[in-house]
């Protein structure tokens, strides 16, 4: 696994990992006791977030051998397309986004503000999601067996490489 | 001034002013006479059609056949590219700001029409061609007479 699907996997589990957190805050505003009841979980999370970008930042660093590049031009036309995936499902949950609350609320309706920097962040995160999940499938998913993963071990070497190993 | 630059132009001049008109009316009607066909199609065709045109250039460079006559080339796609990337970072500083203000205005209590997404996309798609057509602009007008047929 070279350092582009490393780093897709990690953009992939951060944005669950923040959703479910997300979830968590919610729960916590509604659970019954002082005022502290139900923060346990919610720091719980927390830490669970910061180990999780401690150990992801460290597997990220670590290379499959010294010779692997930081990126040959494979991983840049991947990384390319998946922007443009990106692109266009950031464009279509915007549009999404504009109709869903007209949908629900009626025509006349109206939503409150405080609902827009969440808009904006879920759209972030489909964002986040589509990127990644498009680099992964276009290197293909992890074999079984532990081998390269997919065409993802392929990359490495060559006179078209860039990076420390070219 | 080549064929990408005149169709740059063009965007400015002729696209902002169709996406106004097209999806404004769309807009209105459908806030005047409530929702129907007609006007959703006319919205919808609008977002969607000015929102995904630039999927056009990578498009044709893919199933283009090379024995015809080359009127889009390596760099052009790579200012196309520049260009798209431009108007996306625009875009989203557009739609944070469009997020941020009405905060800003009616308070964080407050609430605010839905009628306004729908203009608020169609602002965010004039920015975007906007933004896309003036980094192309720009992009080829720095290379001297590179940008001549």
């Amino acid at each position: 696994m070279n350092k582009t699907q490393k780093g897709a996997w990690f953009l992939l589990g951060m944005t669950v990992l923040i959703l479910a957190f997300v979830g968590v805050v919610y729960a916590s505003l509604f659970a019954g006791g002082d005022r502290l009841a139900g923060t346990s979980p919610v720091k719980a999370w927390g830490v669970l977030i910061l180990a999780y970008t401690a150990a992801a930042v460290v597997i990220a660093h670590r290379k499959q051998s010294p010779a692997e590049p930081e990126s040959d031009e494979r991983d840049d036309t991947i990384k390319k397309n998946a922007v443009l995936a990106c692109f266009i499902s950031v464009w279509v949950a915007l549009v999404l986004a504009s109709f869903i609350p007209t949908l629900v609320v009626g025509d006349n309706g109206s939503i409150p503000v405080f609902f827009l920097p969440v808009i904006n962040l879920m759209v972030l995160f489909v964002a986040f999601c589509v990127y990644s999940i498009a680099v992964l499938v276009q290197y293909g998913m992890p074999r079984l067996e532990g081998g390269a993963g997919g065409n993802g071990g392929l990359t490495h070497g060559g006179p078209e490489t860039k990076g420390e190993g070219a | 001034m080549n064929r990408q630059t005149k169709e740059a132009c063009l965007g400015l001049l002729l696209v902002v002013p169709m996406i106004v008109i097209i999806g404004g009316v769309g807009v209105f009607i459908g806030y005047d006479k409530g929702i129907s066909f007609g006007p959703l199609l006319m919205f919808g065709g609008t977002v969607i059609a000015g929102g995904l045109i630039w999927l056009v250039p990578f498009i044709s460079s893919r199933i283009g056949k090379p024995e015809e006559k080359v009127s889009f080339d390596e760099r052009d796609l790579l200012i196309h590219k520049r260009a798209v990337m431009a108007a996306y970072v625009v875009l989203w500083l557009y739609f944070v700001a469009a997020c941020v203000i009405p905060w800003c205005v009616v308070g964080p209590q407050g609430s605010i029409s839905v009628n306004i997404m729908p203009l608020a996309l169609l602002g965010g798609l004039i920015v975007f061609t906007l933004a896309q057509g003036l980094a192309t602009v720009v992009q080829y007008g720095r290379g001297g007479d590179d940008a001549k047929d």
